[in-house]
């Protein structure tokens, strides 16, 4: 188990290099740097120090050198927690995304919560009740789910909220909370506001879990234990419970590991996108528009690790609940 | 077969079972009648799909859906009240599918193994935890109480604590036969060999003292010389506790060598029954015939074995008249295919369902117009 | 008592024949009798003909035509008039301009006393049937000869141009980008698989390598990124390839992964042996054995594959980071409705958004009767 563990940190390790790399070329292909821009802009503007003082960043962070050593630079600093700076409100990254990090955990759990607590429930009754009426529905309504984008839906929550409901649902917060210090009142406004991004994120994700619950359990249902389970005087309940969802459940913790993890920071980036949300998926987009390459670059890698993360819990997750694992 | 008696445990009248598919109708069990006799075995024989296993479920009420059971399944649960033995009886057809009376009955009064030692444990629970929950839901000890020899006779009863429900699950895996057996409790189903996982599916059968084990194959998956071992501890374990054995297989030998009567089945039909002695020496009905023939013999070199000509007929199409005429060696034209053999005595303690015999045409006048025709 | 009777050889292969006929005719069989999967296949049908061959024909207007109405809002055909009066040729009403004085903003109301009666086959702009025959006639439309007669079923964008021909123009380039990636997708998942499956040996843990770190990368957050890298100054169809490529390079992993597990094993089935034994190259093996095995599979994979590619596509044009105006596809054509604002102002910019939706669903049913159609051992 240990020396299992040692390998696969190991393995992820050297996947984390291989993608900061690989995502440090990507952030910058596009031609030109951000910085000629900024330059251009601050000299027509005459501002005299802060041309100097974008200059002096692009010393900092070897911006004039190749690519490797700039590469080496970044990443040395990364490792230190220093994840450079958003040439484009010139704060630190980590700064930036430190402000919104709390709230997109939060949602990403909103998210997890509600599509599990629907999700469960449904596939197993879907599975247990199979090709009766309730199944049909279940399976017809999760059927249109899963090919409901989350982004598309978002906006014609917004078309509804805006036009029909007159209703503000963007953002998190009430104007009058935007900045006030926390407070229970703030707390209420966000659950207000939480629910709405939270239950469309929910849509997808709670469709594609139906199906897979339903259609794993249907498979365990067929095997000869649950029969035998049954044979032992059990109850329904309990046999479906206890033996099948138990067996049924693995698939969910890889994606709990592989989906859910990362998505804390990028959940559903178009939905967040559309309903103008202070999460970190709206400044990735905004980095990447504007080229802010050290912000995109370290959300990027940011989310790699986190799925390289996710991956290892669910090794170590699913060796716990699932004994056959264990041996190997 | 024969009118109830005292030493009759579960009686299976007028048994059918079909299921309605989208491509027609099948009858997986189709008038099955037969007699299960206390602390006796009796082996039910015939090729796969011929509805051995669907009558066993039957037994337990645990026919799966879409199927629908119609007919008889009555049990003879003895139990002593107030000092004196009663025999209740409890029709099984009849009970809830997720009761409590069906409950208690399945895993308590009728335990059951399976063909598929190989999945039917759950892979993510251990061999003791499979023993203590049958034993948590049906063993009970009686409450001792010092001085007090009323409440032995009221029979009350309390559930075995955990502690207790894991000794007796080591001391089964011991009866069993399984090495180590205070270290094997804690064994996951993948740890162990096939032979060893269907030692522990006895062990679960065993352990909460039933009336009645149906072996559903039980031995069909395993090596030649693992069947030997298992059939050996059954025979064992049933001489010990007084228990009866409804023994469900494909293979002559098998037979042979575990039970006391035998039902030999053909599509969902009894073909012939009685007991195991009478019918090797003298098989009445053709397909019976056919399957003794199409064993080898140690000693024989020159014989050709037997085969069955031909493939089990489709359920959905099945043969006018008597269902095994096309692969029947003894076929009458314009009998066999015109009329439907009833069920009857050929034999003193040997039932039949062939033309053959006199009593096997229905007394009907289009039957016995064909039998006078011909 | 035996019967064994020796079937003559031709005999056998006729039954070969047979059987490897009736696959496929058993999958056709059970496909038809998927009703929702027979209507989803009808409806893409009737997608790639408006939107994919004869925009230009099922259009009224041309997808650049630029009028005066801006931002007007969509005129709905009518049977009966405010009068009462039943026609059996459908109207619209005028739209006339309007001063809001609250918002300070010209917005546009039906007036009831002008009707243009639609007609169709009607003289409109000229244009090329599939890019080569030169013809006038559109599918409907309002009078040619009178100039104020316009019909904006689904209104108009900030120039004046009809929602309406913009969405079946844009449809073109997304159903077509949808289909080109996928089959990009195809060639180079099933290429390599195949190969990393049959060889073996450092070609399959070169690919295989590359395929992992691929799964290493989340893969939304990754295309957004190399969505981005793809440079503005591009012309718009080296940037519609490019996004196209990116679409299938990131995705073929899965596909790879896949085709190398079928090919592994049928790698040891016995045709395949027999096959080698006789001396066939493994340029035939793979090509005339081993890819045709996966096919059922892979025709299962493709289909539920092109509604996720049409979507990404949409998304990443949507956030203005993949393909840009004046390429018209359904991504560009929902930016318009990007802001607040502007769903405020005009929200027949969200019409989009059913024709997207009805196209992913329709291929997500058709990909779903395909599959059970396709596994003969299903239900």
């Amino acid at each position: 188990m240990v020396s299992f563990l040692i390998r696969r940190v190991f393995y992820a390790i050297i996947m984390l290099i291989l993608v900061s790399f690989i995502s440090f070329l990507i952030i910058n292909l596009p031609a030109g740097d951000f910085m000629d821009q900024k330059i251009a802009e601050l000299e027509a503007r005459g501002d005299k120090s802060a041309v100097a003082r974008v200059e002096d960043y692009r010393v900092r962070y070897g911006l004039d050198k190749p690519m490797l050593t700039q590469y080496w630079i970044w990443i040395s600093n990364f490792v230190r927690g220093d994840f450079g700076l958003s040439f484009q409100f010139e704060r630190p990254v980590k700064e930036l995304i430190g402000q919104r990090l709390t709230l997109s955990i939060l949602l990403s759990l909103t998210t997890l919560t509600i599509t599990w607590l629907i999700a469960i429930p449904l596939g197993v009754y879907s599975a247990v009740n199979q090709y009766s009426i309730g199944d049909q529905v279940i399976t017809t309504i999760a059927f249109i789910g899963i090919g409901l984008p989350g982004f598309l839906l978002a906006l014609l929550v917004l078309y509804v909220a805006i036009v029909i409901l007159n209703q503000d649902v963007v953002g998190l917060f009430s104007r009058e909370f935007q900045d006030a210090p926390w407070s229970l009142a703030k707390i209420w406004d966000l659950l207000k506001h939480l629910w709405v991004p939270a239950l469309i994120g929910a849509v997808t994700g709670t469709a594609g879990t139906i199906r897979i619950m339903r259609g794993n359990l249907l498979d365990t249902l067929g095997q000869p234990f649950i029969e035998a389970a049954r044979a032992r005087g059990l109850k329904s309940r309990r046999v479906i419970w206890k033996h099948a969802v138990r067996m049924a459940i693995t698939p969910l913790v890889i994606i709990l590991g592989t989906e859910a993890f990362p998505g804390i920071l990028a959940g559903n980036i178009l939905v967040e996108v559309v309903l103008g949300l202070p999460t970190i998926g709206p400044l990735y987009i905004n980095a990447l528009t504007t080229q802010d390459m050290f912000m995109a670059g370290t959300v990027l890698v940011l989310i790699v690790f986190l799925l390289l993360v996710g991956n290892l819990i669910t090794d170590l997750v699913l060796a716990w609940i699932d004994p056959r694992v264990r041996l190997e | 077969m024969s009118e109830i008696t005292d030493d009759v445990l579960v009686s299976i009248r007028n048994l059918r079972i079909r299921f309605d598919v989208r491509d027609g109708i099948v009858n997986a069990v189709d008038g099955a009648n037969f007699t299960i006799r206390r602390g006796k075995t009796l082996g039910v024989i015939g090729e796969s799909g011929c509805g051995k296993s669907m009558t066993a479920k039957a037994i337990m009420n645990m026919v799966p859906k879409p199927g629908v059971m119609t007919g008889e399944v009555t049990l003879y649960k003895r139990h002593v009240e107030n000092g004196s033995q009663v025999v209740e009886e409890i029709r099984i057809d009849q009970l809830d599918k997720d009761g409590e009376e069906i409950r208690n009955i399945r895993g308590g009064v009728i335990t059951m193994i399976f063909q598929e030692p190989m999945s039917s444990l759950t892979p993510v629970f251990t061999a003791g935890l499979h023993i203590m929950e049958a034993v948590k839901l049906h063993r009970f000890l009686p409450i001792e109480s010092i001085g007090d020899t009323m409440t032995r006779n009221i029979q009350k009863k309390r559930e075995v604590s955990p502690e207790e429900a894991r000794e007796i699950a080591i001391d089964m895996l011991q009866k069993v036969g399984l090495p180590n057996a205070a270290q094997r409790v804690d064994s996951y189903p993948h740890q162990l060999s096939g032979g060893q996982r269907q030692r522990v599916m006895i062990a679960i059968a065993l352990s909460t003292h039933p009336e009645l084990l149906i072996a559903d194959e039980p031995t069909t998956a395993l090596d030649v010389s693992i069947e030997a071992q298992i059939l050996d501890l059954m025979r064992e374990l049933q001489e010990t506790v007084d228990m009866a054995i409804l023994f469900i297989t494909h293979n002559m030998g098998v037979i042979a060598e575990m039970a006391d009567e035998m039902v030999v089945m053909y599509m969902g039909k009894e073909v012939e029954e009685g007991s195991v002695v009478d019918i090797f020496e003298n098989p009445k009905h053709p397909y019976t015939r056919l399957l003794l023939a199409s064993i080898p013999e140690i000693g024989e070199k020159k014989r050709e074995l037997a085969t069955i000509k031909g493939m089990t007929p489709s359920p959905f199409n099945l043969p006018t008249g008597c269902v095994f005429h096309p692969r029947c060696p003894d076929f009458m034209p314009g009998k066999c295919d015109v009329v439907k053999p009833l069920l009857a005595t050929v034999a003193k303690n040997q039932n039949a369902r062939c033309l053959m015999y006199d009593p096997c045409w229905p007394n009907t006048a289009e039957a016995q117009a064909v039998k006078a025709k011909a | 008592m035996t019967d064994a009777v020796a079937i003559p050889m031709e005999e056998k292969k006729k039954d070969a024949v047979k059987i490897s006929q009736s696959y496929w005719s058993l999958v056709w069989w059970k496909f038809k009798r998927n009703r929702l999967a027979v209507v989803a296949a009808f409806i893409l049908a009737g997608y790639y003909i408006t939107c994919l061959i004869f925009p230009e024909f099922f259009a009224p207007y041309s997808k650049g035509l630029e009028s005066d109405y801006i931002e007007a809002r969509p005129t709905y055909p009518h049977f009966v008039d405010a009068a009462g009066s039943f026609s059996l040729r459908p109207f619209v009403y005028g739209l006339d301009e309007e001063i809001d004085v609250a918002t300070r903003s010209r917005k546009f109301v039906v007036n009831e006393s002008v009707k243009y009666p639609l007609y169709f086959f009607v003289e409109g702009e000229p244009y090329k049937l599939l890019g080569l025959i030169p013809a006038k006639t559109h599918f409907f439309g309002t009078d040619p000869a009178n100039p104020d007669a316009k019909v904006f079923l689904l209104g108009t964008d900030r120039l004046g141009r009809d929602q309406f021909s913009r969405i079946l123009f844009g449809g073109r380039i997304s159903l077509f980008i949808g289909l080109f990636s996928v089959a990009v997708f195809l060639f180079v998942g099933v290429t390599l698989g195949a190969a990393s499956g049959y060889y073996g040996g450092a070609t399959d843990i070169v690919v295989m390598r590359i395929t992992e770190l691929l799964s290493a990368f989340p893969q939304e957050p990754l295309f957004l990124a190399l969505g981005a890298a793809v440079p503005v100054s591009w012309p718009s169809t080296r940037v519609f390839f490019m996004v196209t490529i990116l679409l299938a390079l990131i995705q073929w992993g899965g596909l790879a992964r896949q085709v190398r597990g079928l090919v592994l094993s049928g790698r040891e089935e016995q045709y395949v042996l027999a096959a080698r034994s006789f001396g066939a190259s493994d340029r035939r093996i793979i090509f005339n054995h081993l890819i045709p095995a996966t096919m059922s599979h892979v025709i299962v994979i493709a289909t539920l594959k092109i509604p996720g590619m049409i979507l990404l596509e949409t998304a990443l044009s949507f956030l203005g980071l993949g393909l840009v105006p004046p390429t018209v596809s359904w991504g560009t054509l929902l930016q318009n409705a990007n802001t607040v604002r502007s769903i405020s102002a005009a929200p027949w910019y969200l019409f989009v958004t059913p024709f997207i939706l009805f196209a992913i669903l329709a291929y997500n049913l058709l990909g779903d009767g395909l599959r059970d159609a396709m596994d003969p051992y299903s239900k």
